[in-house]
């Protein structure tokens, strides 16, 4: 059973927002929504200055806060690690909402949640998410964290990777680089 | 009831076909509708190769079509420009294919309202007036202005027939200044071969912002074997956050930087001394005047410590060969300061004294497919038998401008001296892209005929007299390109995708029919796929194969070194007689820009512009999707740096007031420490002011608005960047 | 009312949203416009109140440069309204999930599902669209011209799908049409359709077949 996770390279994400045109499209959102976003941070004083893009989208956490609070059990973990919204419980109560430190789940105007679903369906038939596949300058890697062979495991046990808001101990499964 | 007093005439919109109708059945899936969609989900798709239109890059794209309509577009992995990645603009773009504001059929202006028309009723006016003012005042009389893609032969075919010199393109707005010092000095504009570089300079050009997917992943991947990039820019651009060194500099002083990078090289030498003695002339008049150049004087003038301009340059010598300075684009010198075409004469030569050129990690020349010509089989039309009136190629005007371009931001100042009369713009928006718009509405407003061709009502198209609508990129074919060659040659075809929704008609086909209407119909006897394999002919494949493919390498591949160059001594010009004869220095020296801001003036900045991911020309702002991501990051606002922006009580977000000597506006600010203190950066692609284009009008600024009609004396262009401006808080 | 009364019914219907002409303003002038839906009206015990626009003692030139005016100010695409009567704007671009095209859901765009499916029911009916509305099976002018020929061949069974499917969006246009304050023709226009269509639905709802 694969246990998916993402590695961003944030010092690679020049901010162009093609994965946020291409998770667009490959989930048919409306025009303004959006399943990913960049935080944008600054750092130093001018000359010596440097700036970088976070891009943000569901950490598909281990302990995910979302399925927590979830009066339905609509916000679920599956055995390979995606964390989904079952939209025929969600009640749209926005209760995980609230609870989601990293501000990437939206309310769909037919009223059920939905967000980041790491292209689930398409990566079942051996695919690579809309988002890593867009990206020009290769910022995500995605794969099977559990499988110590593949290209994104390597790459987590070479590098030193951060967590977004680890002391929240919500155990993402996204690992970046950053700068 | 009694309906016989009630008179109707009018012609059927649905007329019987003859091909048999069945009959109902209940249930059967097709009439009812949500059965129907069920059905056509399945319907197969089908997958056509062409070419994005959604900026001037051009990449590869595979476009899928379900049930006669498009379903999707991927990048082609093959395709030079873009090695199998589409940005957001090629997705953006797409709205425009089915909205319901593009131009359906050809229009023609009547005081301020737009009445439609037939083809033949256009063409035969057009070509009425068209010979009308050639009787009266000469061929010459008449321009043809387009952003140049693959069809412009086509419209310079259609100019020559008439007699006319003046073809033009955007050139002079973008980057002739540019091409000038490139040519100068080694003959041709050349291109960079970024993946097996090891150090990676790049001035001013922003491929990661001004998007050039296939250059961002070469430098990527240089970058994953070692290699360093640094990136000088009075911004932190977007190719800065992924470089190893921002360097900040003075805008306007580029030139100062590169010269010294020369002393230094020349100094400590660090030059390539084979290269230099074998492949390059006037060195030894080089080694002379560089000594002027120290970098203790140019840290005064750009503001980089003299420090790091020393480092740097020992670092490029140190990878040399395979060590470059970017050759550069529209940025910090395609046509932005008086100094312009001095800044690139620097550059090529700082790039010959690594000894790079045509060389494995450097400067090279990629190898562009020899397309076959039209004739014999088609006559190509005389020369005209006049010169261009811009002044281009002309001694004492300006000697060192593009002929071939011309100078498109003359065209309003030839019309309002009568010289011009009429013309034709095709694909281009100089209303919105030209310098100066009061001043260029006055020009083509004084024409006595402007025809339009466009898929959409931009602004120009809004003063037309005719507005020809062509047909949408995916529902058209054009001329074969060659602009993504590498080290082999690479032919691509932009083909039809779906049938024209409307009654509009791809430009060659209105070139073509255009011609025969004005009685020169002669050079035109073919149509576009003719034409097409005529041009395919020598490269030895098929149109069908290139159709099938989307894109083909031809040709062997590229070696490096030289024998000769395309320049009058075969080699390398660092001293060019041809400058000395003209006038100019024939060695580089510096020279201020034409205006700089007053340093002692809180409010006085200099106004720089550049691109962003989403954004292009005047063409996106109108896409939903794309200026939904403007609205939501808030990247309409105007750059300005955080110490000048306290001083002026300014806070971040906050709207001010910006003038300059002909024009001003309102925008909102942006503040950061990612700025030289002395500059302001507006990003481009916004300020649309064609009232048609609702998603866009009125949202935000364009430099053009603040930029005076500026024509530089080497080869006339507009020295976007030499716009001051004055700055206060609303 | 007979089929080929309501055929023609659809016709006088569709004359309406025609670009004006002298004939129309000159038929207006004369009241022919009113009777004739007054005649409707009346044997359907509807008021007439909403035919006060298809009322001018104006003269017919002048009332043509009124309605030349208000056409190309509501329906004109350079009009300062641009109140679209394509189907396809009013409605979702594509019920297809898997169409990765990044306005898939979003309204406001032309050859949408519906026009693709009228195609293919034109075709199925042996009929094909005029050149001047290849983009636009689904115009009203079209859409309109359909429903009388339905009618016509007495196709009643599918007419009712047919208003259903692909005349649910007049109430939009009406939305439209009212909110930009028209000229008294339109809004009686507008009004009228939307009449008929409500009650053809109505009444075919009631009547059974096997």
């Amino acid at each position: 059973m694969p246990r998916y996770g993402m590695v961003i390279d944030e010092t690679k994400c020049v901010g162009c927002h093609a994965c946020r045109v291409a998770c667009h499209n490959q989930n048919n959102l409306e025009e303004k929504e959006a399943y990913n976003h960049l935080e944008e941070r600054e750092y130093g004083k001018f000359p010596n200055f440097t700036r970088e893009f976070l891009p943000v989208q569901c950490q598909h956490c281990d302990n995910p806060p979302c399925v927590k609070v979830c009066p339905t059990g609509a916000s679920h973990k599956r055995k390979d690690g995606v964390v989904l919204v079952n939209k025929d419980k969600c009640i749209g109560c926005k209760y995980c909402i609230a609870a989601c430190p990293y501000n990437v789940r939206i309310i769909k105007k037919e009223g059920y949640i939905e967000k980041c679903r790491f292209c689930i369906e398409f990566v079942e038939k051996g695919e690579m998410p809309a988002c890593v596949t867009t990206c020009m300058t290769g910022v995500r890697m995605f794969g099977d964290l559990d499988d110590p062979e593949s290209e994104i495991s390597k790459y987590i046990i070479k590098h030193r990777l951060k967590q977004y808001k680890a002391e929240l101990n919500t155990k993402p499964r996204i690992y970046y680089r950053k700068g | 009831m009694n309906f016989h007093k009630l008179r109707l005439t009018r012609r059927g919109f649905l007329k019987v076909t003859g091909a048999t109708a069945g009959a109902i059945s209940i249930g059967s899936n097709i009439l009812d509708f949500k059965q129907w969609v069920e059905a056509s989900i399945q319907t197969p798709i089908q997958k056509i190769p062409t070419i994005c239109n959604g900026c001037g890059n051009r990449c590869g794209i595979n476009a899928f079509v379900k049930n006669g309509r498009v379903w999707k577009i991927e990048g082609i992995p093959e395709a030079n420009g873009n090695l199998g990645v589409v940005c957001p603009k090629g997705h953006g773009y797409l709205h425009d294919l089915y909205s319901p504001y593009r131009i359906k059929g050809p229009l023609k202006r009547v005081g301020d309202k737009f009445q439609s028309i037939s083809w033949e009723q256009a063409y035969q006016e057009i070509a009425q007036k068209i010979n009308l003012i050639i009787l009266q005042n000469g061929p010459q009389s008449i321009f043809w202005v387009n952003y140049p893609q693959s069809n412009h032969l086509y419209a310079l075919r259609l100019m020559h027939a008439l007699g006319s010199p003046h073809y033009f393109t955007h050139g002079s707005t973008c980057y002739t200044a540019r091409n000038a010092g490139w040519v100068t000095t080694v003959g041709e504009l050349p291109s960079v071969d970024l993946s097996n570089s090891k150090y990676i300079m790049i001035i001013g050009r922003n491929p990661a912002g001004a998007i050039d997917l296939g250059q961002v992943k070469r430098i990527i991947e240089a970058k994953s074997k070692g290699a360093k990039l640094v990136v000088v820019d009075p911004r932190h651009s977007e190719t800065a956050i992924i470089a190893d060194e921002w360097i900040p500099i003075k805008p306007g002083t580029d030139l100062a930087l590169l010269l010294a990078m020369i002393n230094i090289m020349v100094k400590e030498e660090l030059y390539d001394k084979k290269f230099v003695a074998e492949k390059t002339i006037g060195f030894d008049q080089l080694e002379e005047q560089i000594f002027n150049y120290p970098p203790e004087w140019a840290e005064k003038v750009c503001e980089v410590p003299s420090k790091t301009i020393i480092r740097i340059t020992r670092e490029l010598a140190q990878a040399k060969p395979k060590a470059l300075i970017h050759r550069g684009y529209h940025g910090a010198f395609g046509a932005q300061y008086l100094n312009s075409f001095q800044t690139v004469r620097a550059l090529a030569i700082a790039n010959s004294l690594l000894g790079n050129i045509n060389r494995e990690g450097g400067i090279y020349f990629p190898k562009v497919a020899k397309l076959g010509e039209l004739q014999p089989n088609h006559p190509a039309p005389e020369l005209p038998k006049v010169g261009k009136l811009d002044g281009t190629g002309v001694p004492g005007r300006y000697p060192l401008g593009s002929y071939g371009d011309g100078i498109a931001h003359a065209i309003p100042e030839l019309a309002l001296r009568g010289e011009l009369i009429g013309g034709f713009v095709y694909h281009y928006n100089p209303l919105r892209t030209n310098p100066n718009p009061k001043r260029v509405i006055a020009g083509y407003k004084k024409l006595e005929l402007l025809v339009v061709i466009d898929t959409v009502l931009s602004e120009t198209a809004s003063i037309a007299h005719y507005v020809l609508p062509e047909s949408f990129y995916l529902e058209r074919t054009e001329a074969i390109d060659t602009k993504h060659s590498g080290k082999r040659a690479q032919v691509s075809i932009q083909q039809q995708v779906v049938k024209p929704m409307y009654n509009t008609r791809p430009g060659t086909q209105i070139i073509i029919e255009l011609a025969k209407h004005l009685g020169i119909g002669k050079y035109f006897n073919f149509d576009i796929d003719e034409a097409n394999r005529l041009r395919l002919k020598p490269l030895k494949v098929t149109l069908e194969e290139l159709k099938e493919k989307g894109v083909l390498f031809v040709g062997e591949e590229w070696k490096e070194g030289f024998d000769k160059l395309e320049t009058p001594s075969g080699k390398v010009e660092i001293y060019s007689k041809t400058l000395e004869k003209l006038g100019f220095p024939a060695i580089p020296r510096w020279e201020e820009p034409l205006v700089s801001p007053d340093p002692k003036d809180p409010h006085s900045f200099r106004l720089i512009h550049g691109k962003q991911a989403i954004h292009t020309h005047s063409m996106t702002a109108n896409q939903p999707i794309l200026m939904s991501i403007s609205h939501r990051y808030d990247l309409i606002r105007l750059w300005m740096n955080k110490k000048r922006g306290e001083q002026l009580g300014i806070r971040d977000g906050d709207w001010i007031k910006v003038k300059s000597i002909i024009g001003e506006g309102k925008i909102r600010v942006r503040l950061t420490e990612g700025i030289h203190p002395s500059c302001v950066w507006l990003p481009s692609g916004y300020g649309i002011f064609s009232k048609h284009l609702k998603v866009a009008y009125d949202i935000g600024l364009s430099y053009n608005d603040f930029l005076p009609t500026y024509f530089d004396p080497t080869v006339g262009h507009v020295m976007a960047s030499e716009i001051i401006v004055n700055i206060t808080k609303i | 009312m007979s089929e080929e009364e309501r055929a023609f019914f659809c016709e006088v219907i569709l004359s309406l949203f025609l670009p004006p002409s002298i004939d129309m303003a000159e038929q207006i002038s004369e009241g022919q416009f009113y009777f004739f839906f007054k005649n409707y009206m009346d044997s359907n015990n509807h008021q007439e109140k909403i035919l006060q626009g298809f009322l001018s003692d104006k003269s017919p030139s002048l009332i043509l440069k009124e309605l030349d005016e208000e056409y190309y100010r509501l329906f004109s695409e350079f009009g300062k309204e641009r109140i679209s009567m394509v189907e396809s704007y009013y409605k979702q671009w594509t019920m297809d999930p898997e169409c990765s095209i990044s306005f898939a859901k979003e309204k406001g765009f032309l050859m949408g599902d519906s026009a693709i499916h009228l195609l293919d029911l034109f075709s199925y009916f042996g009929l094909e669209t005029d050149d001047s509305f290849k983009g636009m099976p689904d115009h009203l002018l079209v859409e309109l011209e359909f429903l009388s020929y339905l009618y016509k061949i007495r196709e009643e069974r599918f007419i009712k799908s047919f208003i259903k499917d692909h005349l649910d969006w007049i109430p939009q246009l009406k939305k439209g049409i009212i909110k930009s304050n028209p000229h008294p023709f339109y809004r009686s226009a507008i009004e009228i359709l939307d009449l008929f269509l409500g009650l053809e639905k109505e009444r075919l709802e009631v009547e059974k077949y096997e």
